[in-house]
């Protein structure tokens, strides 16, 4: 009977403390400064990622590309593949009406950096995203998970509250500032959990790959002729800051989602971050992934004072 | 450092309108949901079992479309072998009907031929190259693959340079080690782009035939050939 009673108590106990530590995570009010800043950088980024498809895209996007619709369909279909390539490239037949759908995607990135009709900006430029790695999901790269991913959250985040056009001419109204807000908080935490998921899954990927923990994946890297985008060869005379280097990266992408809830070891983590990233984009020439991770990471910038100050909920 | 910047102490500050319960319940089941199926696909990035192979295909509607599945995306970055990216090397003729030998070489196109190292532009071709070489396994040749993208390359190109027929040969350059005394005999130790370190690992015949229809036939597998002679 009292054993029954005990773990009641605990049953109660437990469900109570998972409940309030859930709502404090993810529903305490945050200001939305950091998503702003997110805001700006994620639309420059996705500007410089458009234009890198200037001189190719009709080679990439046009009917008679180097990958065709008809041969795209056929890559991808199969009876163990899921298929949901859906691209609203698909409407689009002329080159004319595919730069002009380039340009829609490159003036929604740049509405969506100034803090104009931000939602909808990034929902557009979400669309436009998703359709050209849709159209050839074959030459999608490091970054676009990540783009996809920030563009998805900025959709309902209230990221235009502050430094942008809207921001603006709401002050020059005289309206009230912003205020911290429950959206705002819920959104820093999609994009963190996201983030730390996505740099969790990178560092366990390098673990089942030999090299990383012989210490000669940068050098692999390093090595490569066509792909790097500096000759750092000379490295070979100091195999241990190679080894090093290497470990540095794995390690930092392990230690990153289960360090970077602590507070303490957040502002050391995120300045290793920008120096891990960076790395990565001179040794391997991923210069538009490394700069998108150290943009993301921004979504961290703010918890402290969340974690310190905010109103606790749910009691 | 990083948290002190961006706003006022949260106490201090007026708050706006908090959300009533039912809508927390509502937003938190969608949570669950919306991270369940993020972390699947994350979780099933390098290698799967049939259980994530299963949910990767059941969530798919919601994750690729949304592109949250990086499906198998090299986040490894090196997979340890010393090689380096492959790159396309298409030899170009007027003629479709007639065969190479008999006729003059227009144009040589290696792609990549432009863009940028650093952002992705080269890269989006080496990962076509990288689909070639990995179907182009002399163990388990995926010929259907690999020819319908050579197809495709080729029709490009030749559209590109008023050509009608071309050999498609996909190059990879062995990487030098890290320690220059393991560098093989027979390979330069000051010149890693040398050719002699270019392996041909896919070679193919593609033309258009008088209905303008492409065709390709692929010349031999890895195993069978000698490496191509001559700069890329």
């Amino acid at each position: 009977m009292l054993m029954k009673q005990n773990a009641a108590t605990y049953w109660e106990e437990w469900a109570t403390a998972v409940g309030e530590g859930w709502n404090q995570f993810w529903f305490t009010p945050a200001s939305s400064k950091p998503l702003s800043l997110l805001r700006i950088t994620t639309g420059l980024l996705l500007v410089v990622y458009f234009l890198s498809y200037n001189g190719d895209l009709l080679r990439w996007f046009a009917g008679n590309s180097l990958m065709p619709p008809a041969t795209v369909r056929n890559l991808t279909s199969g009876a163990d593949l899921a298929n949901y390539h859906y691209t609203v490239l698909a409407l689009v037949n002329k080159p004319s009406e595919l730069w002009i759908f380039h340009s829609i995607g490159i003036a929604a990135a740049v509405c969506l950096a100034i803090g104009l009709f931000s939602r909808a900006a990034a929902g557009v430029a979400l669309v436009i995203l998703l359709s050209y790695i849709h159209r050839v999901p074959m030459i999608s790269g490091l970054a676009e998970p990540v783009f996809a991913a920030l563009l998805f959250y900025l959709c309902f985040a209230p990221s235009g509250e502050w430094f942008g056009v809207n921001a603006w001419l709401k002050n020059r109204k005289g309206e009230e500032e912003p205020q911290p807000s429950q959206l705002a908080g819920l959104s820093l935490r999609m994009i963190q959990v996201h983030l730390a998921a996505l740099v969790f899954m990178m560092g366990m990927s390098k673990l089942s790959q030999e090299n990383w923990w012989t210490g000669d994946a940068v050098w692999y890297l390093l090595a490569q002729t066509r792909s790097r985008p500096f000759n750092l060869s000379f490295l070979r005379q100091s195999p241990f800051l190679i080894n090093a280097w290497t470990h540095l990266i794995v390690g930092f992408e392990i230690a990153f989602p289960i360090l970077i809830w602590n507070r303490f070891a957040r502002p050391v983590l995120l300045i290793l971050g920008v120096l891990v990233w960076l790395s990565i984009a001179i040794a391997a020439g991923h210069l538009l992934f490394a700069l998108t991770m150290i943009a993301a990471s921004l979504a961290f910038w703010q918890i402290g004072s969340v974690e310190r100050t905010g109103p606790a909920l749910g009691r | 450092m990083a948290s002190s910047s961006l706003s006022k102490p949260l106490g201090k500050a007026k708050l706006a309108e908090q959300w009533n319960p039912t809508t927390r319940s509502i937003v938190s089941l969608l949570l669950i949901m919306h991270f369940t199926c993020v972390f699947v696909v994350l979780s099933s990035n390098n290698f799967r079992s049939p259980l994530q192979n299963k949910l990767v295909r059941i969530f798919g509607f919601y994750t690729q479309l949304l592109n949250f599945d990086p499906n198998f995306t090299p986040y490894a970055l090196t997979f340890g072998e010393q090689t380096d990216d492959v790159a396309f090397v298409i030899d170009l003729y007027a003629d479709g009907d007639k065969s190479v030998a008999q006729q003059q070489l227009l144009k040589t196109v290696t792609l990549p031929d432009r863009g940028s190292k650093l952002l992705d532009s080269q890269k989006r071709y080496f990962n076509l190259g990288r689909i070639i070489a990995l179907n182009s396994d002399p163990a388990n040749p995926q010929d259907d693959i690999t020819s319908e993208i050579a197809r495709a390359v080729g029709q490009r190109i030749m559209a590109e340079n008023d050509a009608r027929r071309c050999v498609l040969r996909c190059v990879r350059r062995a990487s030098q080690p890290m320690d220059i005394e393991q560098v093989l005999p027979g390979f330069p130790r000051d010149n890693p782009t040398d050719p002699r370190y270019d392996l041909l690992i896919y070679e193919a015949d593609v033309w258009l035939d008088e209905d303008n229809q492409v065709q390709a036939i692929k010349r031999s597998a890895a195993n069978e050939v000698a490496p191509r002679q001559g700069g890329s």
